[in-house]
């Protein structure tokens, strides 16, 4: 009896092992695409919208129109006299301060985005309220770097999409196999141990005792194998095997799961026990 | 103190046995004679619970008998033997007990030495003769004292010698206040009170 109690555990044991692997699996892949997809936000957010355009007040405008968008992070503006102050000093062009009364550069918005937030929609919606305020304005984007990585994080996206969706189902269709393979176990394990019991009943034994032994090994065989998992996760991260821990709420499925298996066992059983 | 009264027995429907009135008194034996087929067995079951389709009223210490709250510890010892053949004489006499006390363990051990089990105690149960698979069940009934010993067709297991045996064995529960009800086709000696069966209908003789 001992040893089929063991057998059983040792089972348990595995499946929860593989099942948490597959877990782990799962969960690594996902912030694995989430973290490229971040990598990409970040080189985005690196390239600013430049826009050229005559129009200061109209420039002014605009920022206080667009600043509360959530793709805006933050928005600068440079008149052309702070344009020109900066090239001379950057260029050493003392000598040609005189030619900036006779040259008239245009005034500069530099819009830098939140990537996570910005898409096609945002951009279209952008680039029309700049054409409103100027339809001269001059709009400096890599357009075909964020075509491109637009392209990539869209495709990640749906890659995480995916499986997060199919994590449910599949989360139910693995615990139900489970619950009916150990259903099966625990229903081998008392139709095994019926002869003895029936001995040991008609020998004297406390008539419950078959009942108490299977609950508190119900209850060992629920907590014993789950904890241990959570134990070698830890364990795990600690020998920097894994980064992350398994959510905890994954553990208590695996445990009702169990928990289930020998419950619905115990009422195929029935009154035999 | 176990009463009977108005018991009803039925199998497929058709009366069986009826008992009146019958009081079994605690540490005293009881013998109830009848032939094949007269409802001893069924008797028998019907006091041990295993048997449902009765009326009337089976009562121990003036309350039901299987009611949840009435706790009457029974031995029934059928004819056929209970025991885990694979296992030792040893095992199969300490199986009811999750505690092995020492003084139960001199119980046991005194008990089998009675019964003739001493030189056995290692063998496997399965190997041992029929009567004394008898002895293993009948001293791990006598050691455990229950209110209740219930034995089916004694006269069937032992001869004169062991019989007187079995009686030795199981007088120490009747001291100690069990009742001891066994059925027989034979009359025995050394039963304080004797009952038949006759005509379906259970009397004191």
């Amino acid at each position: 009896m001992k040893r089929y109690g063991f057998l059983l555990f040792l089972i348990i044991f595995l499946i929860v092992s593989c099942w948490n692997t597959g877990h782990l699996f799962y969960q690594q892949q996902l912030q694995k695409w989430e973290q490229e997809v971040e990598d990409y936000y970040s080189n985005l957010s690196v390239i600013p919208m430049v826009i050229f355009s005559e129009k200061a007040a109209g420039l002014k405008a605009l920022k206080k129109t667009i600043i509360n968008e959530e793709y805006i992070h933050s928005i600068e503006i440079e008149t052309n006299t702070e344009v020109v102050e900066k090239l001379i000093e950057k260029y050493h062009l003392q000598e040609a301060e005189l030619l900036k009364e006779k040259y008239s550069l245009p005034h500069v918005m530099t819009i830098f985005f939140d990537t996570s937030a910005f898409d096609a929609a945002s951009k279209q919606r952008i680039t029309q309220l700049i054409l409103a305020m100027d339809e001269n304005a001059d709009i400096n984007y890599n357009e075909n770097l964020w075509q491109e990585i637009r392209g990539k994080t869209a495709d990640l996206k749906n890659k995480i999409h995916f499986l997060q969706q199919i994590l449910l189902p599949i989360q139910i269709g693995i615990s139900l196999l489970f619950i009916l393979f150990i259903t099966f176990l625990w229903v081998n394990f008392a139709n095994k141990n019926n002869s003895y019991w029936h001995v040991f009943r008609k020998a004297g034994g406390n008539p419950k005792l078959r009942n108490i032994k299977f609950y508190s090994l119900l209850t060992m065989l629920t907590l014993l194998p789950v904890l241990l998992n959570l134990v070698l996760n830890f364990w795990a991260i600690e020998q920097g095997y894994i980064t992350n821990l398994l959510p905890l709420k994954w553990f208590v499925w695996e445990a009702i799961a169990i928990m289930i298996s020998g419950l619905l066992a115990r009422s195929i059983i029935g009154e035999k026990f | 103190m176990l009463k009977i009264d108005n018991l009803e027995i039925k199998s497929a429907e058709k009366r069986v046995l009826i008992a009146d009135y019958a009081v079994f008194q605690p540490g005293t034996s009881y013998l109830i004679l009848g032939k094949n087929q007269s409802g001893k067995t069924l008797l028998l079951k019907a006091i041990s619970g295993q048997y449902k389709a009765v009326s009337g009223d089976i009562n121990w210490q003036e309350k039901k008998i299987f009611s949840s709250k009435m706790k009457c510890s029974h031995i029934f010892i059928e004819r056929s033997c209970h025991l885990l053949p694979q296992k030792s004489v040893w095992e199969n006499l300490c199986l009811p007990f999750a505690k092995l006390t020492s003084r139960l363990k001199n119980k046991i051990t005194e008990n089998a030495h009675l019964a003739g089990l001493t030189a056995k105690i290692d063998e496997k149960a399965g190997s041992l003769s029929y009567s004394e698979q008898k002895f293993i069940e009948i001293v791990r009934a006598a050691v455990q004292i229950p209110n209740i010993i219930l034995l089916d067709d004694f006269d069937a297991y032992f001869d004169e010698v062991n019989f007187s045996k079995a009686m030795h064995i199981l007088e120490n529960c009747l001291q100690n206040n069990s009742i001891l009800i066994a059925t027989s086709r034979n009359l025995l000696e050394n039963f304080n009170h004797n009952m038949r069966i006759q005509n379906k209908e259970l009397m004191l003789l």
